[in-house]
């Protein structure tokens, strides 16, 4: 008895000792992330035999300058030769719905902002990568974990993100420290960064001043708007969680907006456009950049890389007098005083699931996201990447490119990062925001009314596409942590 | 009511082409006046100028005794029928034939009644709601000379108006606008190529060739006395016959051609002729066929019914034509003898073509 | 073996080669190549709007969903929205491209020294490849740009604002799509009007002359009655392809600002490409084809009714 009891003991012994050594070799070696990628790869092109492997990244042309010099270092590493294919951010999302129906596998890492994910998981192009995750052991410390569950959706890992790319606010500090006394004067504090929604339209308030102006010792000969911001079609939807301070919907889908908290939202989203510049309904970043750089307003509400383009930029005005600030809070639905700062665009990368080597396609991921070679594209002159872990804030690169008080900022703002709606369809639920947002600042609606169109509208959707799989992705992607809020109690 | 004074008329277009060279004409009132001449010839031209489509390089013209030379065509008193008819085509053949009153503003109860009273006269009561291109070709050559005289123009000019027509109908319509003529009693300046509708239809013609007028006579006149050897053979059908020779004078005269010679007496032939290298115009009906006179060949026979046309030859590919009465029968390869009838002979000039007297 | 291929050919070429075969071997292309570009995709398009399918989720689970898609078209506000608005930007446009085209024509087709050349730069707008015309446009349109400074003597005499809002604002952006539409057009019915002031008989005029008629009654009365057709043919035409703007709508505003700017088309194209909706797109363009089919018909109908006239009248 005790030799059988003995014997199934050693027995176990070595079983236990056989399995983990056989665990330990399923993770590829490697003391750092981007090692076991390179050494993944490595083996991968070993086990399959490739004789000069090649795949194609869909790139969003905006980084045509600056990713393609990583694809050839990644080359000189592995031996794969990665292409690119560009297109425009907003033409991309068809490029893989189209994947979807042709399965030709023509890119293998797709570089594209978070909300495709969900289309395009529905419709079967994206490839899980949890399993490759196991062998390559990735990680992600140091990032805020509103930015973190963006990577994935319904439970598995789709897109590993290198881009802290939430709003944020930029105030002009040369004309606050003229105007300080006079404002000090009238509000009892010194002019700095508003602590809510309420008091940015208050400064917008004081400070927007008229062409031909004399104030503060400051003659002005253009206009100097009191603000500018995101505010047309396509943009509306990426700034509005900001002002609504909580979820969009209830556990089973039913739309939030159309309620005190959410005609609140509806209201501050629109009446701070007074104090914007007239056109602002029809401008996007091609021409809100330079009317920043150009001096003509005191705060821009914008994604991240407003301040570098502003500092950086030959043409500019306002070199060296931006203030960085995180996104201001609102009195959100649980009543409570709380920042919501939506990541607006976000890039990172996927894999396509009609590769014909999806592990070769992950192992570049794995890499180029990695801590040590993310960083590296993080503090890239030529790059938009913007800084999201904590090791910026010590990396000299970063700080070089983005300067300390902007990293310092934005990864306090990061604590307050969430996604936008990441559920099958949210485009069309971000496009039905934005018209009647639209409606409103055109003063052809109310903000009431609006809130009854856009609960009317999103409705519809949901039913179109499926209310027991909305809601089942929507708690999916509540419970991640993607939006901070949870569902309120009582629902 | 009214006449035509034409005074050296002249139209040049650009430097170099002169499409009527100094045209001086007297149309009398009521009179039935037809310019002819082969295609180029000036005629339209001449007719565009008194219309008021063109405006003369020099001269003068007067309708009546106003000179009309700066006036708009509907300033004239005139009307004009074309040559392919001009029928609106988006409107009905009452609204074409209102036309005229319609610009003026008539009122509507007059322009019904003068339509419809107009369309009587010209048999075409029926066809009032149809479009133009719902006649046939004799139905729209009435409605457009009904668009026309419903105005009451006191000159009404035409330019070939029925050159579209097939030959039957063409025939008739002549008869048609002579009786027309006859009834309205205006000045009629009628413009045509074919010698034909000159000859049975005008009060008198005009003859043009490259822009020169030819000669201006009645009909018959021309037909008898054609002033050159263009005007001769421009009228009469068959084409007279011309033959190349010299008139002699060896006793009595004689006429020498390369193929026969022929003796007249002294009075068939004009003294200016003699001894001269000359072209003889013999109409074809005053070609005699008979047992005197030069020997020839027959070489074809063309019978019109009537008469019986007869080609021959003295030996050469140069055929001569006579009219003969049609119970004489002729074949080819008869041999025969011709001679030409004194009053039917005509001497034009070689150089210049111009009838010797 | 190679004996009996060579008799098969031999017999397929005489096959070929019957007269009756012969006769019908165009036709065969004809309906191939009819088959091959028009039914198919339409029938497909046909099944595809029967169908419950957005693209993001995979064809295999699309279902039969009967007219539901039609349906849910119909009862779409922005589908309405949408197609005013294209009908009203077609309606204007076209309206002004055949007022200018017109009175350009007017003044082109008399003999004058340069005359050709003039023609020549009118038609140059329509050989520009609309996107350039449309990222020219964007240039001109800048509120501080070429435009507004054209026009700055006018606004400010009439007390407007001379930076006038081309794209930005509401209205400012329909009408700055409007007239770029119009610059580029207009040369199109320039030249449709220019043939057909050249194909007025010039005796008709002449008859009208006569008869009294003054230039304005000879043009009323006359000239335009027989344009007719080649105004017909130019509202036609231009219809046709100013109910599908699109490339002006995305080039110069995206639709915005707002929607002011989103016609039928961009309606359409973000339905199926920005949000997926492929079976209600494929819904939405079978019944905008029946639409639009059906006035273009109505316009052929008009438009053959005018030549059958004008022609029989010719062949006299």
């Amino acid at each position: 008895m005790k030799r059988i009891f003995l014997a199934t003991l050693i027995l176990m012994g070595i079983t236990v000792f056989v399995a983990s050594t056989a665990i330990a070799a399923m993770v590829h070696p490697g003391k750092t992330v981007e090692e076991r990628a390179i050494n993944g790869a490595k083996a991968y092109i070993k086990k399959h035999n490739l004789k000069k492997p090649k795949q194609t990244m869909l790139l969003i042309s905006l980084f045509k300058n600056s990713q393609p010099k990583y694809l050839r270092q990644w080359k000189k590493l592995t031996g794969v030769e990665m292409g690119s294919i560009q297109y425009g951010y907003t033409d991309i999302p068809a490029k893989i719905m189209a994947e979807a129906v042709a399965k030709t596998g023509q890119y293998d890492v797709i570089n594209h902002f978070p909300y495709v994910i969900p289309d395009a998981v529905g419709a079967g192009t994206l490839q899980p990568l949890d399993a490759y995750m196991a062998k390559g052991k990735p990680d992600f410390t140091g990032i805020d974990s509103g930015l973190l569950a963006q990577q994935s959706y319904k439970g598995k890992t789709y897109w590993f993100i290198l881009d802290g790319d939430h709003i944020a606010l930029f105030l002009r500090s040369d004309v606050m420290k003229a105007a300080a006394k006079e404002y000090k004067a009238k509000f009892g504090k010194a002019p700095g960064c508003p602590d809510t929604m309420a008091e940015w339209e208050q400064m917008a308030k004081f400070f927007h001043t008229k062409k031909g102006q004399t104030r503060w010792g400051m003659k002005f000969k253009q206009p100097l708007y009191g603000a500018q911001a995101y505010r047309s079609i396509n943009f509306s939807y990426r700034h509005f969680p900001a002002y609504m301070g909580g979820l969009l919907f209830d556990k089973n889908m039913n739309p939030l907006i159309n309620s005190p908290n959410g005609i609140r939202a509806i209201k501050e989203f629109t009446s701070i456009v007074k104090y914007m510049p007239p056109d602002v309904q029809g401008w996007g970043t091609p021409q809100l950049y330079p009317h920043w750089g150009s001096g003509r307003a005191f705060s821009f509400m914008s994604f991240p890389s407003a301040m570098g383009y502003a500092n950086r930029n030959p043409k500019s005005k306002i070199k060296g007098h931006q203030l960085a600030c995180p996104v201001p809070a609102v009195k959100g639905a649980s009543g409570k005083m709380v920042r919501r700062a939506p990541q607006a665009a976000g890039t990172g990368y996927m894999v396509n699931a009609h590769s014909k080597h999806p592990e070769l396609a992950y192992y570049f991921i794995q890499w180029f996201t990695g801590p040590t070679q993310g960083d590296i594209a993080i503090a890239d002159p030529a790059g938009f990447w913007d800084p999201m872990r904590m090791s910026n804030l010590t990396n000299k690169a970063v700080l070089a490119k983005h300067t300390e008080p902007f990293v310092k900022m934005t990864m306090k703002n990061a604590k307050n990062a969430i996604s936008l709606l990441m559920i099958e369809g949210n485009y069309e639920y971000f496009n039905v925001l934005d018209k009647n947002m639209a409606q409103v600042m055109q003063g052809n609606i109310s903000a009431e009314q609006a809130a009854k169109n856009v609960e009317k509208g999103w409705n519809r959707i949901t039913d179109d596409i499926g209310r027991k799989e909305q809601i089942k992705a929507w708690r999916a992607s509540v419970a991640s942590g993607a939006y901070i809020d949870k569902f309120a109690p009582t629902n | 009511m009214a006449s035509i004074t034409l005074q050296n008329l002249v139209k040049k277009f650009g430097e170099t082409v002169t499409a009527v060279a100094g045209v001086d004409l007297d149309v009398s009132d009521g009179e039935f006046m037809v310019v002819v001449g082969p295609s180029g010839c000036g005629k339209t031209t001449t007719l565009n100028m008194i219309s008021g489509f063109e405006e003369p390089t020099s001269g003068t013209m007067l309708i009546g005794d106003r000179v009309v030379n700066h006036l708009e065509p509907g300033d004239r008193g005139l009307g004009m029928v074309f040559q392919d008819l001009a029928l609106f085509p988006h409107m009905t053949v009452f609204e074409n034939i209102a036309f005229g009153l319609r610009v003026d503003k008539i009122v509507d109860t007059e322009v019904k009644e003068r339509v419809s009273k107009v369309a009587t006269t010209m048999k075409i009561s029926h066809l009032l709601s149809k479009k133009p291109a719902q006649c046939s070709g004799g139905e729209a050559q009435r409605v457009a000379l009904a668009r026309t005289i419903i105005t009451q123009p006191q000159v009404l000019l035409m330019d070939e108006p029925l050159s579209s027509l097939d030959a039957k109908l063409r025939i008739e319509m002549r008869t048609e606008l002579k009786r027309l003529h006859e009834e309205l009693k205006s000045t009629f300046v009628y413009v045509t190529h074919d010698q034909a509708e000159a000859m049975t239809m005008a009060d008198r013609i005009m003859v043009m060739d490259r822009g020169y007028v030819q000669q201006i006579d009645t009909p018959l006149g021309i037909y008898r006395k054609p002033t050159n050897q263009f005007v001769g053979t421009f009228f009469g059908q068959p084409t007279m016959n011309i033959i190349p020779g010299r008139v002699e004078n060896g006793g009595s005269p004689k006429f020498v051609s390369e193929h026969f010679e022929m003796s007249f007496a002294a009075d068939a032939i004009p003294g200016s002729s003699i001894g001269k290298e000359i072209n003889l115009g013999v109409r074809s009906e005053n070609v005699s066929i008979g047992d005197e006179g030069a020997a020839a060949e027959v070489r074809l026979i063309e019978p019109l019914g009537d008469e019986t046309l007869v080609f021959f030859s003295c030996g050469n590919e140069e055929f001569l034509v006579a009219k003969v009465d049609a119970e004489r029968e002729f074949s080819p390869g008869n041999q025969i003898r011709f001679g030409f009838l004194p009053g039917g002979m005509h001497f034009f000039d070689v150089e210049s073509g111009v009838r010797l007297e | 073996m190679a004996q009996a291929t060579i008799k098969e050919r031999k017999s397929l070429s005489a096959w070929l080669a019957q007269e009756k075969v012969f006769r019908l071997i165009p036709f065969i292309m004809v309906e191939a190549t009819f088959l091959l570009l028009l039914a198919i995709p339409f029938i497909l398009t046909i099944y595809i709007s029967l169908l419950k399918w957005r693209a993001n989720r995979p064809f295999e689970q699309a279902y039969f969903h009967g007219l539901l898609n039609y349906v849910r078209v119909l009862t779409t506000e922005d589908f309405w929205w949408a197609l005013g608005r294209t009908f009203y930007f077609a309606g204007t446009a076209v309206m002004l491209e055949l007022l200018f085209g017109f009175l350009l024509a007017m003044l082109a087709y008399k003999q004058f020294r340069g005359r050709r050349i003039y023609i020549t730069i009118f038609l140059v707008p329509m050989m520009v490849v609309p996107v350039v015309g449309g990222y020219n446009f964007s240039m001109i349109y800048i509120d501080s740009g070429p435009l507004n400074q054209i026009l700055s003597p006018i606004t400010e005499a009439m007390g407007v604002n001379p930076r006038i809002r081309w794209l930005s604002h509401p209205i400012a952006a329909q009408w700055a799509i409007i007239l770029a539409d119009v610059w580029q057009w207009t040369s199109l019915t320039f030249l449709i009007f220019l043939s057909g002031f050249a194909a007025l008989p010039q005796q008709l005029t002449n008859a009208a002359r006569v008869l009294g008629a003054s230039r304005w009654q000879i043009f009323w009365k006359v000239h335009f009655p027989l344009l007719k057709p080649a105004i017909m043919i130019a509202v036609i035409i231009r219809s046709m392809e100013a109910l599908k703007l699109f490339d002006l709508s995305v080039l110069l505003t995206f639709g915005g600002p707002g929607t002011s700017t989103e016609t039928i088309a961009f309606f359409l194209w973000r339905q199926v490409w920005q949000f997926n909706k492929y079976s209600f797109g494929a819904a939405a363009s079978i019944l905008l084809l029946f639409m639009f089919g059906t006035l273009i018909f109505y316009g052929i109908y008009l438009l053959v009714r005018e030549r059958d006239i004008v022609e029989e009248e010719r062949m006299e």
